[in-house]
């Protein structure tokens, strides 16, 4: 990996909805150290530095994970419950992305942890505006722990 | 002197009877004084053989009375007297004793019945009633019983109950037997099982312990137990399933939809400039095609989760509800409406499900009196014996009550999108909602003079027989607001 700070980590399969959201995080100046992430697997070998990201600092935290649930193999639940439930991963704020308002899963997210539970919109402008307002919020309003 | 010796003969052979039992010398015996002592006697044992105590004791009583008396007579010589009395006591003691001998007979004619008709139960009786000794052995079998075993009674009465039932229903201590029905498996003569429901009952009689078994054939019922059980398992499959696939739809319909819309905004962003007219046009509308199936996903799933969403009755002031509702449709109102809104009742509804009634309504009304010089939007109320009459009414375009059957059905609509935006859900939705309120809605209109929507709620949920409107908790009677303006008037 690169040496440049991840700022935004995006776990999400649908690559589409992926490339919306990196658009709309550009269209606000978030262009570096947003790293994509295709599912839960490849994000927990990302952020504990295995697997394919062996020996990567895993001091080095991003800003924000931005999390889809419905993914392949590795869920986006047990991603989050990891991350909560691992010292090295906690404090890292964690922002759910679903499709579903008709998601039973809302409740047991806020559970194991969740900072943040966003339902994506369906029309396009909406989509951009919630982005939009998430990436700036945790890129450049939240101050993380040192 | 004939006839006087006629006379006391005669007054002899009424008192014969005395003097026996008085001195125990038998003096003279005459016919009617055997017939009378005899009847006296038959009248006692009679009147022994009633249930009834007190029929002895009067029997006894009179006897004695009857006896004591007539002695006395005779002693004082006052013959004629003496006759006389005796002869009225003699037929008042033949009275008592008639009656008691009608009595006991019609007794025992209504007892007799009685046992007839008890009989009868037994023997025509649609369950097998069986009766046992303590330990099993049968004593006596109804018809039916008969019947449901196959084998006759005389065969059954040889065995014991134990042979005909799996698990004994006979217990060890008689006073633990249940008249609760329990389902056990019993044999026919054939040697095939069948279910039998069995209530066990016991009494003691003659220094034994019986028990007395009612038997059903549960086997049909069982069957259709099963069928049912069957059924509702399916039917729990099926609801899974449409439970799985509205999120499906949700989840899963979504996303593509948002990638078709997404990447014709894209291309509208970064390339409109470099397209002509035409592919302008056809992007156009993609995109208006993408967000209206986005808005039917949205519409749809709200009517089914609104459809599941379990109602939560609390009294609720329909003013508070209409002004919400009021708020949340100038939000996005882009012409001007004025709205009226009576003093209404408090109702008991639930809140949001209310709040979303009249938010459809009041905006389908603005909606359809938007193209009116002076919309004008009312809410108003009255009521009858039993429900509470809500009414939502606009000077809009209305429209043809021949398709009136059509208004609160999914996706049903009256007028052209391009001339009204919509999904035709909103009615639906507000249908099921008054609907699982226990009300009903009904709609009057006519094409170009408006259209109203009465919907009602029943009276006695909301557990006052007065109306109490909402002015009594400071409202004013009426508003009225110019909605989509600066203006606002109270009146």
């Amino acid at each position: 990996m690169k040496n440049s700070i991840v700022e935004i980590l995006l776990i999400e399969d649908n690559e589409h909805d992926a490339e919306m959201t990196i658009r709309a995080l550009k269209k606000n100046r978030i262009t570096n150290g947003v790293i994509h992430l295709k599912d839960g697997e490849q994000a927990l070998h990302f952020l504990f530095g295995t697997g394919e990201f062996d020996g990567r600092n895993t001091n080095e935290k991003p800003k924000v994970i931005l999390l889809d649930l419905k993914m392949p193999k590795v869920d986006g639940i047990e991603v989050l419950q990891q991350i909560k439930s691992n010292e090295l991963t906690k404090t890292i704020p964690v922002v759910v992305l679903t499709s579903s308002k008709e998601n039973p899963d809302i409740e047991k997210c806020y559970a194991l942890g969740v900072n943040s539970y966003i339902v994506k919109p369906v029309d396009f402008t909406g989509f951009m505006e919630a982005i939009t307002h998430s990436g700036m919020y945790w890129v450049m309003l939240n101050q993380p722990p040192q | 002197m004939r006839n006087k010796e006629n006379f006391s003969f005669g007054v002899l052979s009424w008192v014969s009877l005395i003097v026996i039992l008085s001195t125990g010398i038998l003096e003279m015996v005459s016919p009617e004084g055997v017939f009378l002592s005899w009847g006296y006697i038959v009248g006692v044992l009679v009147a022994l053989m009633s249930e009834k105590k007190r029929d002895i004791i009067i029997s006894v009583i009179l006897s004695l009375i009857f006896v004591s008396i007539s002695f006395f007579r005779i002693e004082d010589e006052a013959e004629l007297l003496t006759i006389l009395i005796t002869r009225s006591y003699a037929l008042i003691g033949l009275g008592f004793m008639g009656y008691f001998v009608l009595r006991y007979i019609k007794r025992e004619l209504k007892t007799a019945n009685e046992k007839t008709l008890m009989a009868g139960i037994f023997s025509h009786g649609t369950q097998g009633i069986i009766l046992t000794k303590q330990n099993g052995e049968i004593v006596m079998v109804n018809p039916f019983a008969e019947v449901l075993f196959g084998f006759k009674a005389n065969t059954l009465t040889r065995c014991n109950i134990n042979q005909l039932i799996k698990q004994t229903t006979v217990s060890e201590t008689p006073n633990d037997l249940s008249a609760i029905p329990n389902k056990f498996k019993a044999i026919r003569n054939d040697g095939e099982e069948f279910a039998a429901e069995i209530s066990a009952n016991h009494y003691h009689s003659g220094g034994e312990y019986y028990t007395v078994q009612f038997i059903t054939d549960i086997t049909q019922r069982n069957a259709d137990e099963e069928k049912l059980l069957a059924q509702k398992q399916e039917l729990e499959i099926v609801n899974q399933q449409l439970k799985s696939f509205s999120y499906s739809v949700s989840h899963d319909l979504r996303s593509p939809l948002r990638a078709v819309g997404g990447y014709a905004e894209m291309l509208a962003e970064d390339y409109s400039t470099r397209l002509d007219e035409e592919a302008n046009r056809l992007l156009r509308n993609i995109r208006s095609n993408a967000k209206r199936m986005g808005t039917l996903i949205d519409d749809l799933l709200t009517f089914s989760r609104l459809g599941r969403k379990e109602v939560h009755k609390r009294m609720i002031n329909m003013n508070q509800i209409a002004e919400a509702a009021l708020a949340e449709v100038s939000e996005s109102l882009t012409h001007q409406a004025k709205v009226t809104i009576e003093a209404l009742p408090e109702v008991m509804a639930d809140q949001s499900l209310m709040r979303h009634v009249l938010t459809n309504l009041v905006s389908n009304a603005i909606k359809y009196s938007s193209k009116c010089t002076e919309p004008i939007v009312k809410i108003s109320f009255t009521q009858d014996e039993n429900d509470f009459i809500f009414c939502v009414s606009d000077n809009g375009v209305g429209f043809d009550m021949k398709y009136v059957n059509k208004l609160f059905g999914v996706f049903q609509r009256l007028h052209l999108d391009s001339e009204f935006e919509g999904t035709g859900v909103g009615l639906a939705i507000v249908y099921r909602i008054i609907q699982k309120h226990g009300g009903t809605i009904r709609a009057e209109a006519k094409v170009g003079a408006g259209a109203a929507f009465y919907f009602t709620l029943p009276l006695e949920q909301s557990n006052s027989a007065t109306v109490q409107t909402s002015d009594s908790i400071g409202y004013t009677v009426e508003t009225t607001r110019f909605l989509g303006s600066q203006k606002s008037n109270n009146n």
